[in-house]
């Protein structure tokens, strides 16, 4: 029996010949229903309460395929699928938030669609600026935006993008007004994704002479009327979502029984998006423009070029200016009452185990509290000596050197702040250790061996290769603790990529053998024992692998060169992971492996070169206290790198400038914690309290605002930082 | 050698890959190829190694005679026993191939131990009985782990549990003892509940930061390590540096069970020993019966595999999870009470060194299950008891290589074992209510 198969469609409240989605998905509809002989069944919706009974009325139609523009049906069509598991249901421009065999969303990649268009805005620009109008903060709109923008940047670096958002699809007043504002401010391109919205954008925007960039269809078309409106000249091109492409791919596909939910990705490669011919623009647009532009769309097409946008609109290249701007205001705010409150605590501890409370607690309560405070007065007071100075002393001898040029006195004074500094130098490398590898979802527990390896690998260099110049010696021995603590991280990578073993156990271990192993080596009478001495040290290196020191006239103050090594580390760490394709990588792989290697990219590999070079910045730390400070290993257990790197990336938010911040605060509260055992006798473990209380008041962020009754901020972006158990 | 089809039908016999099925067959031929090597070539003609068969209170079990074998000879038979194997993994492949690759561990371990003991006595059941009591807050801690995992709760924080526990039963037990004047046994009990106490809250503020606050699982577990160690060095410098009588619980003392102890070689080894040892084979048992054989047990997998499933049948995942994390903390916490009152008496910073994690490892090589986490923590402390057993033999191995022993094994383990361990489905995720 031959079975009339019937095709639904609904409208999304807007009519068929809407000049926009409607009207293109149903334009694919037709032309698959022609192609393979079935009916259409079509009803308009007026209203959005709606939805749910005309695609009811659809299904009792007998539709086995039903189609709808999903971006404003796609919850209701999700809400009722289950209940028809023979009917199929197709969402244009819809991404289903669950799995469903039944439900097929078909998704575009706007961002290369806004990627060509900016791209193009680039090379057209004459003033450098450009304006891009978003209606809402959705992600297709995100794409468009993320895309344009990174489009703009790649033909043109000094352009710049004013973005607007309207908040609105339909309002054409506000568009109107945003064209106006853009043009205002100097925008001479103007590219509009804003649904009705954005035609008046656009509308506006040429009417003042601006060139403008329709999206979703050809505009010429629609808001121009093939240029029976006016300014139809000024339409430069659109950046076009093959709706009806789409629509009829995915019926063709349906009827080949080749349909089987998720969703279906249209872009270049499979003719999905593409920029619209440029019309009464054509005069315009340069030769050399147009080639550019195809090349830049078969690199897209190929991959050779990357929109650098995710799936879901995340921009996988911010800018460092963007950042450091994402990183606003409410999050140092909690950044800072997170320490703050954990300063708090920390008081409390001081003040509840000192003897001497607790004896003045036993004459009365007064006294007690009296005896509390100065407890806590004088330990805070010693641990802010301790890390910055004492002010009145900097001053009187400021005005010494100043006046005799005796800097003695002077570089006594601020001996704290360089004790801080050269304390931050080893904890700026270690805390980008472990935020390279949180970047790419590794939590390397093992910063502390590969610090003794470091040190290891770097100590023996300097003693034991002879006869060199400083500027070979000193390289050498850098290098030396680098490849150190880079192999000795690479064993855990290597497993974690082999085997699955997780990380975190393995470098734990392996810190735990590099105790022994160090503990072997340099124990008295050892391979790499000082000859002759009782105590288990490795020799002196050479002064040829010494890292100069910034002061040389005072050698009580232990700054050295290596914080210039360190800063340098901040901006390598951050060019590599944010400015090439190996970070993109390990980016990817981080975000989420399943899709990276998807995309063809070699997560086991990844994860070792992110573990190594996670490796190479934990040895450079031991490198520097080597070579830099003591200039010999003793076998001293438990430097505390390990723990304090992790709060520091976590700090730091795994951005290279956060850690480099974190890293001088840790510093200084070690130089502080240092004075503060030394005058009020408080045990320096009050560290690791403090630093556990600021992991957990930032890991939980609602602690703080509890205590503070701080409003929550709106949904943010969630960091990855680690896995389970299992292979990846 | 056989050709690439036989290969495959090696493998298939396996269950493994060819390419794997031939490494395992060069593995044993390797192991009989060292025991050879670095033991037998060596050895000194005409020596014999003693193996000490009794241990313990004597009199009190039936003596039974040393076992003294051969040295050389019973080298060459070991290597040979394994070259063997190795050829016949290699000529027709073995069904348990797992099985036999333990026999080679096994047979590798006796032929070192042969070695070490050579013209010497080494008394083997007084090295089970250390490597048990060794392995038991390896134990302890991986039985915590399986708790917490078995609902789908990372616990990274063991650590600093066992710490905490540690300190706790110091710091109690010392006080009642030697401050409040209480009985030993009085004294230890309070440290015992105190430690229990302790690890309670320190499960408790996991639950909260994993469950309620969502916090990373592995990060919430590293702060509440970092804590321990925090608060227990701090108040370790403040406290018991300056109060040495608030150092000293004294230790519990090996009860012997009537009957049981006296059976030969295990009897010593597994039944006389002290409460906190019995109560480790009491908690397996009920881990075991509660995890597989009760309602809230088929909870607490079901929330571990299928959380969204489980709370649509009406089980309150939160509540699962919440009890479950804290009794994980309570064992954890027993674990460092264990370090204490059954071994030295005396707190010392970071006195946990590892143990913690390296009982997440026995977790995973045990599968998840009480009684794989206890066998796998056995071999663990086997390899740790081992290292101070052959510092006595005055071995020719530098004392800190068999001090990293017990961390290799753990990571040739979790290497080896890993990809084949399914962990519980949700494992680590937090769970969001819809």
């Amino acid at each position: 029996m031959q079975e009339q198969f019937r095709i639904g469609f609904v409208t999304d409240g807007g009519r068929i010949d809407d000049g926009s989605f409607n009207q293109y998905a149903y334009e694919g509809t037709v032309r698959a229903a022609q192609e393979h002989g079935l009916t259409v069944e079509l009803i308009e919706t007026r209203s959005p309460a709606e939805y749910e009974a005309n695609i009811r009325q659809v299904i009792e139609r007998g539709c086995q395929w039903v189609v709808t523009v999903g971006s404003t049906t796609g919850t209701a069509v999700e809400r009722i699928a289950a209940r028809y598991p023979k009917v199929h249901f197709v969402l244009v421009d819809y991404e289903p938030l669950q799995e469903s065999r039944n439900v097929t969303g078909l998704v575009f990649a706007e961002d290369q669609a806004g990627f060509l268009a900016g791209a193009l805005a680039g090379l057209i620009t004459e003033r450098n600026v450009v304006g891009f109008i978003g209606g809402m903060d959705v992600p297709p709109v995100r794409k468009f935006r993320l895309g344009f923008e990174h489009g703009v940047a790649f033909t043109n670096r000094r352009a710049k993008v004013l973005a607007v958002t309207t908040n609105s699809f339909t309002d054409e007043q506000k568009g109107r007004e945003a064209a106006d504002r853009l043009a205002e401010q100097g925008a001479d391109v103007v590219f509009a994704a804003a649904g009705g919205c954005g035609s008046a954008a656009i509308r506006a925007a040429a009417a003042r002479g601006v060139w403008v960039i329709g999206s979703d269809q050809d505009h010429w078309e629609t808001t121009f009327r093939k240029s029976k409106e006016p300014g139809a000249d000024r339409l430069l091109t659109s950046a076009v979502k093959r709706v009806d492409q789409a629509v009829y791919e995915a019926l063709s596909r349906a009827v080949a029984g080749k349909l089987h939910g998720g969703s279906l990705r249209f872009d270049l490669h499979n003719d999905g998006i593409s920029l619209a011919p440029f019309h009464a623009a054509d005069v315009a647009v340069p030769s050399e423009v147009r080639g550019k532009i195809l090349e830049i769309a078969e690199g897209l097409r190929a991959g050779r070029i990357r929109t650098r946008v995710g799936p879901k609109g995340e921009d996988l290249e911010r800018r460092l200016l963007a950042q450091v701007t994402a990183w606003n205001w409410q999050s140092a705010a909690m950044i800072f009452l997170a320490i703050f409150t954990a300063l708090v605590v920390g008081a409390i501890f001081i003040a509840t185990f000192d003897p001497k409370v607790w004896a003045a607690f036993g004459q009365g309560i007064g006294t007690g509290l009296a005896a509390a405070g100065a407890s806590v007065v004088k330990a805070y007071g010693a641990f802010f000596e301790g890390a910055f100075g004492n002010p009145a002393r900097i001053f009187t001898s400021l005005q010494i050197w100043l006046e005799t040029g005796d800097s003695t006195r002077l570089l006594r004074a601020i001996y704290p702040i360089t004790e801080g500094l050269r304390l931050a130098t080893p904890y700026i490398f270690a805390g980008l250790a472990v935020a390279l590898g949180f970047r790419c979802g590794l939590f390397n527990i093992g910063a502390e061996g590969q610090y003794f390896i470091g040190g290891l690998a770097s100590v023996y260099v300097g003693y034991a290769v002879t006869g060199l110049p400083w500027f070979i010696h000193l390289p050498l021995a850098l290098a030396a603790g680098i490849l150190g603590g880079a192999l000795w991280a690479s064993i855990a990578g290597f497993l974690k990529a082999r085997t699955g073993a997780h990380e975190v156990i393995n470098t734990i271990m392996l810190n735990y053998i590099s105790y022994r192993l160090a503990d072997y080596l340099l124990q008295v009478g050892g391979p790499m024992a000082r000859p002759g001495d009782s105590r288990p040290v490795s020799p002196e290196i050479l002064p040829t692998a010494y890292l100069p020191q910034f002061f040389p006239n005072d050698l009580a103050i232990r700054l050295n060169t290596g914080l210039l090594l360190a800063l340098f580390a901040v901006w390598f760490v951050y060019w590599l992971l944010f400015k090439t394709t190996v970070g993109f990588e390990i980016r990817a792989v981080g975000a989420n492996p399943r899709a990276a290697r998807t995309a063809g990219i070699s997560v086991a590999r990844n994860i070792v070169l992110a573990m190594a070079l996670s490796g190479g910045l934990a040895g450079l730390a031991g490198a520097h206290d080597i070579l830099g400070v003591l200039h010999f290993m003793p076998n001293a257990f438990f430097s505390g790198y390990g723990f304090d790197s992790i709060a520091l990336a976590l700090l730091g938010k795994s951005h290279p400038v956060g850690v480099l911040l974190a890293a001088l605060l840790f510093g200084f509260l070690r130089a502080g914690a240092q004075r503060m055992q030394g005058v009020a006798h408080v045990p320096i473990d009050i560290i690791s309290i403090l630093q556990a209380l600021i992991i957990i008041f930032i890991a939980a962020p609602e602690i703080i605002r509890f205590i503070y009754r701080i409003r929550a901020p709106k949904a943010t972006a969630e960091m990855v930082f680690t896995r389970g158990w299992g292979r990846v | 050698m056989a050709t690439s089809s036989t290969w495959e039908r090696i493998a298939a016999r396996g269950g493994i890959s060819p390419g794997r099925a031939r490494t395992y067959g060069f593995i044993f031929l390797g192991a009989g190829l060292l025991i050879y090597l670095l033991f037998a070539r060596v050895a000194a003609a005409g020596q014999a190694s003693t193996f000490v068969m009794n241990f313990g209170t004597a009199g009190q079990q039936v003596p039974i005679p040393d076992l003294v074998l051969p040295t050389g000879p019973t080298l060459y038979a070991l290597a040979l026993i394994c070259a063997f194997l190795g050829g016949w993994q290699l000529a027709r492949g073995f069904r348990q191939v797992n099985l036999v690759l333990g026999i080679i561990a096994g047979l590798f371990v006796w032929a070192f131990l042969t070695w070490a003991s050579q013209g010497r006595a080494f008394n083997l059941t007084g090295m089970l009985n250390s490597a048990l009591l060794r392995a038991v807050p390896i134990a302890l801690a991986g039985l915590s782990g399986v708790i917490c995992e078995r609902c789908a709760v990372i616990n990274i924080g063991i650590e600093g549990m066992m710490l905490t526990g540690a300190f706790t039963a110091t710091l109690m037990g010392s006080l009642a003892l030697n401050i409040w004047g209480w009985p030993s046994w009085a004294s230890m009990s309070f440290g015992l509940v105190s430690a229990l106490i302790s690890g309670a809250l320190m499960g408790l503020l996991l639950a909260v930061l994993a469950i309620r606050f969502k916090v990373n699982q592995i990060i919430a577990g590293t702060a509440i390590n970092i804590l321990a160690v925090g608060i227990t060095s701090f108040l370790s410098a403040r406290i018991l540096a300056h109060f040495q009588q608030l150092n000293s619980t004294g230790t519990l003392q090996p009860v012997p069970i009537p009957l049981l102890s006296r059976i030969p070689i295990i009897g010593p080894v597994i039944f006389e020993q002290n409460l906190l040892v019995y109560l480790l084979y009491i908690l397996l048992v009920v881990t075991h019966v509660v995890l597989f054989h009760t309602r809230w047990g088929l909870r607490t997998r079901a929330v571990g595999e299928h959380p969204r499933a489980a709370d649509t049948l009406g089980v309150n995942v939160f509540k699962v999870r919440y009890v479950n994390v804290t009794i994980g903390g309570m064992v954890a916490a027993l674990g460092g009470a264990f370090l204490i009152l059954g071994s030295v008496g005396r707190f010392d910073e970071l006195m946990t060194a590892g143990k913690g994690f390296i009982g997440l490892a026995a977790m995973i090589f045990g599968k998840w299950m009480p009684f794989g986490a206890f066998g796998a923590a056995l071999i663990f402390g086997f390899a740790d008891a081992l290292q101070t057993k052959l510092a006595i033999l005055q071995v020719p191995i530098p004392s800190q290589f068999l001090l990293m022993a017990p961390y290799l094994v753990t990571i040739i383990v979790l290497a080896g074992v890993v990809g084949e361990a399914v962990p519980p489905a949700a494992d680590g995720k937090p769970y969001e209510k819809q």
